[in-house]
């Protein structure tokens, strides 16, 4: 036969015994292994993981039994150069070996296909090598190949008989754990089981082994290693029994949770871990078994007492005596270590406040106590209780176990500090620093530190440095009602503040942006500070306590100031107000106020605004019949200030005016909720202000009254849309037919010409 | 007598004026982000600004033309053509300024500038405004500023305010005072503060006054006196009290009992002698011209009662205030502007031939002028860039003198009809504003900021004061108490705080009455 036909031939068997392999569905793993995708299959250069050389195998046999020989031998051949390359490194595991062995087993059957014998033979005893207790079923390869196989390992194998004792020793042999069997009872001549350890036999194992010398270790806990070389002759079976000798105790223990440091006697002697395994800790105890660690082993221990101490961050230590008697094995109970525990104690805890520790909801130890009590590990907390949306309280504590710490809640309005914007760190650190104190020294807030959780919600909004300055000086760049929106979600307070510095290489100095809370404006206000000045912090967190005026003294006179005239001259007098009834006359001299002569317009208005209100005063006059001293008894008059409170920022002054309106009747506060109202629309705020004026009742009286209302709300109404025009003309109209309304206190602007001005802007003169 | 009260901005109204400008211009260019420019245009603004600091407007302003001219599209050539309209307009050149201004309009419609720059431009066209229906084109023109560029999209601009206030001023020229109130109103109370407001108070103060609402008026003028430094700008804070003290003496001296006028005295106490004053003029601010021809005479008296310019001008007949408060005098040729001026020849209309012996003269609203001649049976219009004409020829008055009042209507004394004839903005009769048959030899009027007339009877030797309805409400003289009595009382004049000023011939000093 010519060497061509010779080779056709093989090739067409080849072929049929393929196919017929394939027709049977017959793989040689057992298990079913997934088509392989090799379109997706990664290529051969550098598989770095068993993942990888799994789907390289599957790959390869895929090809196998599509019939690709060439392919799949080359793939094989490569894939085994990376076990090869494993085994080498010492990182063959008992998976990568099995497919070490699968994969020489195909290419075996390529070499037979091919009947390259030396090649065939090479692999078949690589196989041997490899796993001497493999054999090759002939129902599953070819016959006639699994009985060259069986040939070859025969004579190249022999069987080790090792029995041990103890039973549960760790064996080994050439580095590869010999499982042995658990220790069978001895039956007597009547084939009863004895009852004792006695009658136990010592576990018996037949290992198929490579002939040749092998080395064997044997090892367990308490005991002395025991390392020796044996032969095992080819085609024979060899004996060996395996005796440890005892040397110390053991202790055995379980942990949970894991991660418990253990002591001897004050020496560390290993820390668990792990899960403990299936069985291996009783199970119906108050925990779970899977909370416990695997077992630790320990030991060196001589008979005696030993002290252990089971040691755990944030746990207690448990601490115990282990009485051993002889060199035995202790299995102690599984040791559950027990939780640090701090209490918490509110003092002046609110009515209806919630708590949050670290953020989140607190469990109260007793609920309904006017003094919650709550468990908390030890270290620091930060706790937080807050009353409505207003009333806030925040701190930290520090707790150590079974410590009890006593806090008093001082419910504030929260300040939110959303965080300094700007590349310069240092400068922002240092900024962010004096500003929590200055702020936490004026002890009017609830200092809320959100730095941390607002900076996302800020970049989310668009707000980071660069934008944060355009927008110093276009307010349109960032758009606040959003921002607003955001931080009440994400990192609510009452008021917000963030910082911008000037520079993000050398700032000189940094605006500090402060906006109020829904429904409170959402445009902030700004304030300039110097930067590396405490005392410029102190002075901003003053300007955030400030006292609001809202009331002033009441005269019931308009004043004017002439170069014709030493002192103001009264130009009108409110019917029925307190100057008038002592029976003072337009035209008249105001000359002193309370025995201080007063010569300005501006004399008048500080001495009222300084005057103490319903005591009576002395009034001094110079009337066209002479010098006149009237006893006047000071009304009071509400404060009303459209162009913003003096010195304040608004969205303090609406939060302030805010916390004064929480509680209080609507009649009493609806000089408060106007001047809310005036800080919204100043804002541009039209609906909130609309939303606050609708409700305001003013009473009917001479100066700020039910007019003051209706202009403004005409006025609000006029810039929320056209579809409320009609609504605001109304308004207007009955501002317009108020002749003693009046705008800021009830001596202020006069009302009705002033609607009637708007009423003309409006297209409808009155 | 002759005093003319400016609708136009004072010599001081109109440098701070042109300093506000200035101001918002160069604010505009300084709050631009410069880091989103052109570094050359960015340049070329700096070294406008320092060729400016040192003097050199005009190679400051050829820096900012091209920085217009190569960066058109820059986020700085909006200001900068801002900035080339302001140096034009300084430098008279008001054709450029308004086509630069055109320019910037149409070319950054949207910006900030372009407000400024309707504003300026509607300014300028109120400038040149020479009819009523200009004013009211004027007025249209910028009212569309807070119109086009609203408080949601542009929540901080002074030029919103700005231009409210002028559309009040507008109207307030026109009459229209409750408009004017309505513009007012909104530029104090719908804007964000700033020292503008002042100007807006006093025109809002202004209108109520005109419309009877004086509570009101007085109110927010004792607020503006008293507003601070920071709120509100100087002329507007003097101006309030100078309307307040007018306030006081013609309406609550009266109310509480007392005369018009408390004391006479003489002015100034010191400092200037006069041998036979013939004509005096009080600018609003307090300022007082006087003229004795005698000496020859013409000096200024300042509102702290010392004397400022004087000269020795001769010929001259009765002296005012022009409407930017510039001082001039009625002469045998032609107005005499002194102190570095130079005389303004007239064309009489009924001849043809230059117009002579001048005896009075008063500007009108559209810088339009009202003259009286001696011996001419007419009073004679001058418009502006046009010949003169006659009025009133058909009554055969005997015109004496003539003023204005602060909403540009013209006042003539005619001695003939023993009335004082009021003349609207445009020249047409409105009819008698005060007249008396007990007059015997009325020789000057007068006009407050109030609209109350001051007519001087040079017979009877005494001053009258009738309300603006033309009641009489009080008269003085000869005898004006504190030992002065008025011999041959020649001329009158009222400032803007009420105060009359009179010139005898026959006193060596000018007579105050307060």
């Amino acid at each position: 036969m010519s060497p061509l036909l010779r080779r056709s031939l093989m090739g067409w068997l080849v072929v049929g015994l393929l196919l017929s392999l394939a027709a049977s569905a017959q793989v040689i793993e057992e298990e079913e292994l997934a088509e392989p995708d090799l379109q997706n299959a990664p290529g051969f250069g550098e598989p770095s993981s068993d993942a990888d050389l799994m789907t390289l195998f599957r790959a390869a046999e895929g090809q196998f039994l599509a019939q690709d020989n060439n392919a799949a031998f080359g793939s094989f051949s490569r894939l085994l150069d990376h076990f090869e390359s494993r085994r080498l490194d010492g990182r063959l595991n008992e998976e990568m070996r099995r497919l070490m062995v699968l994969s020489l087993t195909y290419r075996a059957r390529l070499h037979w296909a091919y009947a390259d014998e030396p090649a065939l033979d090479a692999d078949l005893g690589r196989i041997v090598e490899l796993a001497p207790e493999h054999e090759l079923d002939p129902n599953r390869v070819e016959p006639e190949l699994a009985q060259r196989f069986s040939n070859l390992r025969e004579s190249r194998i022999g069987t080790l008989r090792v029995s041990v004792d103890p039973p549960d020793l760790t064996l080994k042999i050439d580095g590869r754990e010999i499982p042995m069997p658990a220790p069978q009872p001895l039956e007597g001549e009547d084939g009863a089981v004895g009852d004792d350890a006695e009658t136990l036999l010592m576990p018996t194992a037949d290992v198929t082994l490579l002939a040749g010398a092998r080395l064997l270790e044997a090892s367990r806990p308490g005991f002395a290693p025991f390392i020796t070389e044996v032969d095992v002759p080819a085609g024979q079976q060899n004996e060996l029994s395996v005796v440890l000798e005892r040397t110390s105790g053991v202790v055995r223990l379980f942990t949970r949770p894991p991660g418990a440091e253990v002591l001897a006697n004050g020496i560390v002697r290993g820390v668990t871990s792990g899960q403990a395994a299936p069985g291996t800790v009783p199970t119906g105890g108050r925990y779970a078994p899977e909370e416990f660690s695997e077992e630790l082993i320990l030991d060196g221990f001589e008979p005696g007492v030993t002290v252990l101490q089971i040691r755990h961050p944030g746990y207690r230590t448990d601490s115990s005596e282990v009485l051993m008697r002889d060199l035995t094995d202790v299995k102690l109970p599984p040791i559950v270590l027990e939780s640090e525990r701090g209490t918490l104690i509110l003092k002046n805890f609110p009515s209806g406040a919630t708590v949050r520790v670290d953020g989140r909801a607190a469990r109260i130890d007793n609920p309904g106590s006017p003094n919650p009590r709550i468990t908390l590990n030890p270290g620091e907390h930060r706790l937080q209780v807050a009353q409505g949306p207003t009333q806030m309280y925040s701190t930290t504590v520090n707790i150590a176990d079974r410590q009890t710490v006593e806090v008093t809640v001082r419910l504030q309005p929260g300040l939110a500090f959303l965080g300094i914007l700007g590349g310069d760190r240092t400068r922002a650190d240092d900024l962010g620093r004096a500003l929590r104190l200055a702020l936490v020294e004026s002890g009017r807030w609830s200092l809320l530190d959100r730095r941390e959780a607002a900076a996302p919600v800020l970049a989310a909004a668009g707000l980071d440095a660069a934008a944060a300055r355009r927008a110093s000086s276009d307010v349109t760049t960032v758009d606040w009602a959003a921002l607003q929106k955001a931080v009440d979600n994400k990192v609510p307070g009452l008021i917000y503040l963030v910082g911008v510095l000037s520079d993000d290489l050398l700032a000189s100095h940094a605006d500090l942006w402060v906006f109020n809370a829904a429904p409170g404006p959402a445009r902030p206000a700004k304030v300039r500070i110097e930067l590396g000045q405490q005392a410029e912090a102190q002075r901003f967190a003053a300007r955030l306590r400030p006292s609001l005026q809202l009331r002033r003294a009441w005269l019931g006179a308009q004043v004017v100031t002439s170069d014709g005239a030493p002192h103001p001259i009264i130009a009108n007098l409110s019917a029925g107000g307190p100057l008038e009834a002592a029976g003072a006359q337009v035209g008249d001299m105001l000359v002193a106020i309370a025995r201080v002569p007063v010569f300005t317009g501006a004399d008048v208005e500080e001495r009222l605004l300084a005057a103490e209100t319903g005591e009576p005063v002395d009034i001094g006059l110079q009337t066209a019949e002479g010098t006149r001293n009237l006893r006047v008894t000071l009304g009071t008059s509400p404060l009303i200030h459209p162009a913003g409170i003096p010195g304040v920022l608004d969205p303090i002054a609406y939060t302030e005016l805010q916390l004064r309106a929480e509680g209080a009747p609507a009649e009493a506060i609806w000089a408060v909720g106007l001047n809310q109202a005036l800080i919204l629309m100043r804002n541009g705020n039209w609906d909130g202000a609309v939303r606050i004026l609708r409700d305001l009742k003013a009473p009917q009286t001479a100066g700020v009254n039910q007019g003051t209302i209706d202009y403004y709300m005409g006025l609000a109404l006029a810039n929320v849309g056209t579809r409320y025009r009609d609504a605001a003309i109304t308004s207007l109209r009955r501002a317009a037919e108020s002749p003693d309304a009046r705008l800021l206190h009830h001596d202020g602007p006069y009302v009705a010409p002033r609607a009637k001005a708007r009423l003309l802007a409006l297209g409808a003169p009155l | 007598m002759k005093r003319l009260i400016p609708h136009r901005p004072a010599p001081r109204a109109a440098w701070t004026l042109a300093t506000a400008w200035a101001a918002i211009a160069w604010m505009v260019l300084l709050a631009s982000p410069l880091a989103a420019q052109d570094p050359a245009a960015a340049r070329l603004l700096r070294e406008s600004e320092r060729l400016l600091q040192g003097g050199n407007p005009e190679a400051a302003l050829e820096e900012l033309e091209l920085l217009v001219q190569q960066f058109p599209n820059d986020q700085l050539a909006p200001a900068a053509m801002l900035r080339v309209a302001e140096l034009q307009r300084a430098k008279g050149a008001q054709d450029k300024a308004t086509a630069v201004l055109d320019r910037l309009i149409e070319n950054h419609g949207r910006s900030s500038e372009a407000a400024l720059a309707m504003l300026q431009k509607a300014e300028l066209t109120l400038g040149q405004a020479s009819t009523t229906t200009q004013l009211q084109d004027a007025r249209t023109a910028v009212r569309r500023v807070p119109l086009l560029f609203g408080r949601d999209a542009y929540p901080i601009l002074e030029a919103r305010r700005r231009a409210r206030t002028v559309s009040g001023e507008i109207c307030l020229l026109l009459g229209e005072a409750p408009d004017a109130a309505a513009d007012f109103v909104a530029a104090i109370e719908d804007e964000p503060p700033s020292p503008a407001i002042g100007r807006a108070q006093l025109g809002l103060a202004r209108a109520w006054l005109m419309i009877d609402e004086r509570a009101a008026a007085t109110e927010v003028l004792e607020r503006l006196k008293n507003a601070d430094d920071t709120l509100t700008d100087p002329v507007s804070r003097q101006g309030a009290a100078d309307l307040l003290s007018l306030v006081h003496r013609r309406y609550l001296r009266p109310a509480s009992g007392q005369d018009h006028w408390l004391s006479t005295s003489r002015y100034p106490a010191s400092g200037l002698a006069l041998r036979e004053p013939a004509g005096v003029a009080a600018a609003e601010d307090g300022r007082v011209l006087v003229v004795d021809p005698r000496l020859p005479l013409a000096a200024i008296i300042l509102p702290d009662g010392s004397v400022g310019d004087r000269s020795n001008l001769r010929d001259t007949e009765r002296p005012g205030f022009d409407a930017q408060g510039n001082p001039f005098i009625a002469s045998e040729n032609g107005i005499l502007v002194p102190w570095g001026g130079r005389i303004r020849n007239l064309t009489d209309p009924r001849r043809g031939s230059p117009l002579k012996n001048l005896i009075a003269a008063a500007h009108g609203a559209f810088g339009d002028l009202y003259v009286v001649a001696r011996g001419a049976k007419s009073l004679l219009h001058f418009p502006a860039g046009a010949g003169g004409r006659e009025l009133l020829a058909d009554r055969r008055p005997e015109f004496v003198d003539v003023a204005r009042d602060r909403q540009g209507r013209i006042y003539a004394l005619d001695e003939r009809g023993r009335s004082v004839l009021r003349l609207n903005r445009d020249g047409a009769l409105e009819g008698s504003a005060a007249g008396s048959a007990a007059w015997k030899k009325p020789a000057a009027v007068d006009v407050d900021a109030l609209g109350f007339i001051y007519v001087l009877d040079r017979s009877l030797r005494r001053v009258e004061l009738y309300s603006p309805g033309g009641q009489l409400l009080a008269a003085k003289g000869p005898n004006m108490g504190g030992g002065i009595e008025l011999r041959s009382p020649e001329d009158l004049a009222v400032d803007g705080r009420g105060r009359v000023f009179i010139a005898d011939s026959k006193l060596p000093f000018l007579v105050m009455l307060d």
